[in-house]
């Protein structure tokens, strides 16, 4: 339960890289108007692969961020965790100065890190043991993100990687709010990356019979709660928030632009790719998060779903929705921007509670694009194919990874008393 | 292009508060008791739609026109030859107010709408009001819910009928709060242009141009979010509408 004593933790800057832009601004624009980040695979050659569409963050330029050497020595996936860190504090106003560095620290999540890296190196190494590179260990960590990122902007407090899969970023932001919550930092950078798009990926993917194939319709091919929908589209991404001790924000007049108030997490212990029957893993983690939060559930507005287009995911989460939420079920809206942005994977949490972030600034809820053929499982308002204008107060952002992790988050907008 | 008019107006259909507008509009068709189509379609979720032909056909009767109830609610209806028989020889089509959605989904593709266009094409005046008005535009606005004021809680923007393409018809324009309006109007595409018309205010269709008819005013609010207002009796250009076949 929500203790009385803990610390409130706001959001005072975003940055955001993902298929439909490089900025908040140009993704948040692109998802409003429900426009598809999704296209062919142009990173290499798709030949022999069952898939061969993705969402692909094709115009960023790491050189914004980082100097060329840093760029050598990083993984993509790390690339873009610094890139949308130094967004994130641009966006927050926020120096980091030898004062106040060690009560900044940084929680990043990753699903497949440096995986990149990874095959590059064996790859190598099948040639020639001496062609391996001694950055290999550092590039691939998934670490490493949180590591760049402190490094580059000098933060040296509380500094973690979180990995539980496609909720990595989720847990990220929910346990950077608790030490901020907690009095170990008055600052986090919290959020998550993922660049792991590369021909074995999708492979393995595709051997597990969770992507879509609807390649001659890249646009259309994540449909979340859509009846024909046929798996999800691997993305890549990186999401990055700067939470911030509220007193702390105040005192230097920050904009707060949200506040982080309810995180549950739970395991399904039931299976390394399904969901638990009854989705009683979702439920649980949803409803702790409302615990604590201390609102009623009838308080929530609009829900950022998991909604990854797999059969598995979306009646799952849908029931889970249904059992948390009653009544209300049907009235909240519920959308997935996993239809635009793809399934970024680690980064999804970073990005969807971004989302959220930004539904309740522009009372804009998301809609999830490419719903044709309605589901008899999945009946809820999914806001369809277009954005609503409606005042959001109160958000959750819903997380599941591979392994039954779940992580659901709870963000109120407004003015703060 | 089609000889029939449109009217589109803001709300009141059906009261005195009309009374005067719709007169001229009924001496304008030029015949003794012009038949007037009552569709309340836009009601059809609703246990309304018998009280709006009710309080339409007492209207129109009072000022001197033939009136009859079309009773298109669902799909089913919008394909059913008796529905497209009994406007054949309508002089004038009048949808009434409710949901927009709702009407859009149930006249899209319909043989209903078809024969609604096939008497606009042939010199029937086609009037909407508030959800009937906005379903004309080639978008339209989408509300849900009702909050404590009585105004939506959610607003949406999708496909209208298309009739006045790049148009969004915003009804009830005086009584919304600006901030509303403008918060909606977001939502809108490069190019829409939102056409707001007052409560107890029509839009009517001339043969060259449009005017403003009734006690508000009509606005235009371009793409850049600059709105230009248009009282009652001033004349409006510009608003171009598709040439039906």
């Amino acid at each position: 339960m929500r203790s009385d004593r803990r610390r409130r933790v706001v959001v005072t800057g975003i940055g955001m890289i993902t298929p439909l832009g490089s900025t908040v601004e140009t993704t948040w624009q692109g998802i409003l108007a429900g426009r598809s980040g999704i296209g062919p695979i142009t990173r290499f050659d798709t030949s022999g692969l069952e898939t061969t569409i993705a969402g692909e963050v094709r115009d960023f330029d790491p050189t914004l961020y980082m100097d060329r050497k840093e760029i050598r020595r990083a993984d993509r996936f790390a690339q873009l965790a610094v890139a949308t860190a130094g967004q994130a504090l641009a966006d927050a106003s926020l120096a980091i100065t030898p004062e106040n560095a060690p009560r900044v620290g940084v929680a990043f999540g990753s699903g497949i890190g440096g995986v990149s890296t990874l095959v590059d190196n064996i790859l190598a190494h099948a040639k020639d043991p001496r062609k391996v590179s001694p950055f290999m260990i550092p590039m691939m960590i998934i670490d490493m993100a949180a590591g760049e990122i402190a490094m580059k902007y000098g933060a040296k407090g509380s500094n973690m990687a979180h990995v539980s899969a496609c909720a990595s970023s989720a847990h990220a932001i929910g346990e950077a709010a608790a030490t901020i919550g907690r009095g170990q930092a008055d600052v986090m950078l919290a959020g998550g990356s993922e660049a792991g798009l590369i021909k074995i990926s999708i492979a393995a993917f595709n051997q597990a019979r969770a992507l879509s194939t609807r390649n001659d319709d890249p646009a259309g091919a994540s449909r979340p709660f859509d009846r024909d929908r046929d798996g999800f589209v691997f993305s890549e991404a990186a999401g990055c928030l700067v939470l911030e001790e509220l007193e702390h924000a105040r005192s230097r007049g920050a904009r707060i632009i949200a506040e982080v108030i309810g995180h549950g997490m739970s395991a399904d212990a039931y299976h390394i790719t399904a969901p638990a029957e009854g989705a009683e893993g979702a439920v649980r983690a949803m409803r702790m998060a409302i615990a604590d939060a201390g609102v009623a559930a009838s308080d929530v507005d609009y829900i950022n779903a998991h909604g990854t287009s797999t059969q598995a995911n979306d009646g799952s989460e849908t029931a889970a929705i249904k059992t948390v939420f009653g009544k209300h079920a049907y009235e909240l809206a519920v959308s997935s921007t996993k239809s635009m942005t793809g399934h970024t994977l680690g980064a999804a949490g970073a990005i969807e509670v971004i989302f959220c972030v930004l539904a309740m600034r522009d009372g804009m809820l998301p809609p999830t694009i490419n719903q044709h053929t309605p589901d008899p499982e999945c009946d809820l308002d999914y806001v369809p194919n277009a954005a609503r204008a409606a005042r959001v107060d109160v958000a959750m952002s819903n997380s599941m990874g591979f392994g039954g992790h779940n992580a659901s988050l709870i963000m109120r907008a407004g003015a703060l008393t | 292009m089609s000889r029939g008019r449109l009217v589109l107006c803001g709300s009141g259909e059906f009261t005195p508060a009309m009374a005067a507008v719709d007169r001229e509009i009924l001496d304008g068709i030029g015949r003794r008791a012009p038949r007037v189509a009552i569709v309340p379609t836009a009601a059809g979720l609703e246990d309304t739609p018998r009280a709006w032909v009710a309080m339409g056909s007492e209207h129109f009767r009072a000022l001197g026109a033939e009136p009859v109830g079309v009773m298109v609610l669902r799909r089913a209806d919008a394909e059913d030859a008796a529905c497209c028989d009994a406007i054949a020889g309508a002089d004038w089509i009048y949808f009434s107010g409710g949901q927009p959605g709702h009407l859009v989904d149930t006249l899209a593709g319909s043989r209903f709408w078809d024969a609604v266009r096939a008497r606009l094409r042939d010199g029937a005046v086609l009037a909407g009001a508030s959800a009937g008005a906005m379903m004309l535009g080639g978008r339209t606005f989408d509300p849900r819910g009702r909050d404590a004021d009585g105004l939506p809680t959610s607003m949406g923007i999708r496909e209208g009928l298309g009739v006045l393409p790049e148009v969004i018809v915003a009804p009830h324009f005086d009584a919304i709060p600006e901030a509303r309006w403008r918060h909606w109007a977001a939502l809108r595409r490069d190019g829409d242009r939102v056409l707001g018309i007052d409560e107890e205010t029509a839009l009517v269709e001339q043969r060259a141009g449009w005017s403003v008819r009734g006690r508000g005013r009509v606005t235009i609010v371009d793409r850049g979010g600059a709105g230009v207002a248009h009282p009652s009796g001033a004349r409006l250009d510009g608003l171009a509408r598709v040439a039906l076949p």
